[in-house]
Order: structure tokens, then C-alpha cells, then sequence
């Protein structure tokens, strides 16, 4: 899957395909900050679903817990952040509007920089 | 805490069973009949399948139920057809979740899934019987859950308990020893 470069910050999120009765839906993938200094996510948002958290599913003792992270969140220079399944990723809750089989437009709120536009795939489950 | 204890004892002598490659009844989970939230008579006994997996979950839960019933297409797609198991998701949501919503959920992830969903008493009811843990969080929307799959041999007897965290490996030797029990 190919990066999306803006500012000194890349990306490479994609969606899970989810049915169309859910009301929330996932993105997984990485965000690397190639930046000399840290970048501060301050949210994401996008037309189709009302809020977007930033989770981490955590599973202690045979049970699965969500912990809610709260923005900003601090990406050192250099790293790679990486969301993925039973662990960080970003849960897209209270859908409006048709489901999105192909892609979806989200913006990518980073303090001290412009807001980053990206298209993300919507990939199989 | 009783749930508790006595989930521990049975994991943990599935777990010295597990050695000797014997699956023995577990005295917990098993079949049920209820009508569902549409007045629909659900049960697990129903099913030509030799085995059923039955699991907990939401369908408002984007990560980590999506993940288990994906993982379980995986896996079953590598057992002959005439020996992959049902997979029954039950929805701990009777509130937000609708049998149809429910059943869409688990098949969109898993082919070979049926999801239900009832009224809150007989939820309750069938957690107690499965000794399943649930709590919302103060979100509203998220659920913390117990991730064990229960796997039920033909007689809709519980003959293992799977963990989430277990291998691809491990979830399908067990799936594979079910499908060789008489």
C-alpha cells in the first residue's frame, strides 16, 4: 500500500470493509513523523462518521477492554506508529450516510501544521 | 467472583487435559433454546454442523470481534467443508443490537456465522450459562467482554475453550479434533 507524504508526516491507513448496518467501523495502518521534531496529533475527522477515537484494545485475563487515548498524542521524530488489530486503531463511531465501500476522505488535525487530507482505502475485512 | 472461580478451574483443568489431547465435557455453556428478539426459537442443536463455536461480543465493536470472526474464517477455511464448525455469535448489546443487525455482523466477517441477538433477560441468562463477563463502558458505546470461544461437539456439549490469544495453529488442531470425535 502506497504512503501519503505532507508536511514531513506520512501515511498509510486503510479502513476495514464493515456490513452495512454497522455504525462503526476501524482504521488500521501507520503514521511516521519524518519531521525533526515531534508532531502532536490533535484528532481526525471525516464527513462519514461523526467522531473518530483514537483506541487501544487491551486483553488482560481472557477479557477485552477498550481504553480511550486522549488527544494530543505525541509521535517522537522518526518514529512509525503503527495501528493494528487487538491493539492501537482509530474507531470511527456514529457512521452518517451510506456506507463507504471503496475509500474514505479523512483530515488528519496536527498542531502547528495544516490540516492533512487523505484518501483512505476501504479494504476486505 | 463465583463466575470467576469457577471459569479458572475449568480453564485451568482444560488446560492440564490439553496435554494428554483429551477433550472432555466441560460442565459449562452448552445448548440453549430461546426465541429471540423477533420471537424466532434460536438454539445451538439445530445445526447439521458436528461442532459449533460459540462467541460473545458487540457488533458496535470494530476491532477486536471483527478480528475473531475473521481469524475464524481463516481458520475454517482450511477444514473440509463437510467438517467446519457453525459459529454462533451472541450479542451482549440487546439494547443497540437487533437479531438481523446481529446475524449480518457475523456473516459479513465469517460466511459460516449466524448471529443472535436477546432480549435482555434471556442475555443474561445465556451469559450465566457461558459464565461470560460483560460490562459498558461510561462511553456508551464500547463493551469490555470476555474473549473465550466455547466449542460444542455434536450433542451441544462444551468440549474445549479457546482463547483469543491462541494460535491459528492451536484454535485449528482443536477444530480438527472435534471433527474426529464419534
Amino acid at each position: 500500500m502506497p504512503w501519503t507524504e505532507d508536511q514531513g508526516v506520512s501515511f498509510q491507513l486503510w479502513v476495514r470493509g464493515y456490513p452495512e448496518t454497522s455504525t462503526t467501523a476501524v482504521a488500521y495502518g501507520k503514521i511516521k513523523n519524518q519531521r525533526k521534531e515531534s508532531i502532536e496529533i490533535l484528532g481526525f475527522e471525516t464527513d462519514e462518521f461523526q467522531r473518530i477515537e483514537w483506541h487501544e484494545t487491551q486483553i488482560l485475563d481472557n477479557r477485552v477492554k477498550m481504553k480511550k487515548q486522549s488527544f494530543p498524542i505525541a509521535i517522537e521524530p522518526g518514529i512509525t506508529w503503527e495501528f493494528k488489530a487487538n491493539g492501537d486503531h482509530l474507531m470511527m463511531m456514529e457512521r452518517v450516510g451510506k456506507r463507504t465501500k471503496e475509500e474514505l476522505n479523512l483530515t488528519v488535525k496536527i498542531k502547528n501544521l495544516n490540516d492533512v487530507r487523505i484518501i483512505v482505502p476501504v479494504l476486505e475485512p | 467472583m463465583k463466575f470467576f472461580r469457577l471459569l479458572f478451574l475449568i480453564v485451568f483443568g482444560f488446560q492440564c487435559q490439553k496435554n494428554l489431547n483429551l477433550l472432555s465435557e466441560i460442565p459449562l455453556g452448552g445448548d440453549f433454546s430461546y426465541p429471540d428478539k423477533k420471537g424466532i426459537n434460536r438454539d445451538l442443536s439445530s445445526f447439521p454442523e458436528k461442532t459449533v463455536v460459540v462467541f460473545f461480543g458487540y457488533t458496535q465493536c470494530p476491532d477486536f470481534c471483527p478480528n475473531i470472526l475473521s481469524r475464524l474464517k481463516k481458520v475454517t477455511s482450511s477444514i473440509a467443508v463437510s467438517d467446519q464448525p457453525k459459529i454462533v455469535f451472541l450479542s451482549l448489546d440487546p439494547e443497540r443490537d437487533s437479531p438481523e443487525v446481529a446475524d449480518k455482523f457475523a456473516s459479513f466477517y465469517s460466511p459460516n456465522a449466524v448471529g443472535y441477538s436477546f432480549d435482555k433477560n434471556t442475555t443474561e441468562k445465556i451469559m450465566k450459562q457461558y459464565a461470560v463477563y460483560s460490562e459498558k463502558n461510561p462511553d456508551g458505546v464500547t463493551i469490555d467482554h470476555s474473549t473465550y470461544l466455547y466449542v460444542l461437539d455434536k450433542n451441544r456439549k462444551t468440549r474445549a475453550l479457546l482463547k483469543s490469544t491462541d494460535s491459528e495453529a492451536h484454535i485449528l488442531s482443536v477444530l480438527q479434533e472435534m471433527g474426529e470425535l464419534k
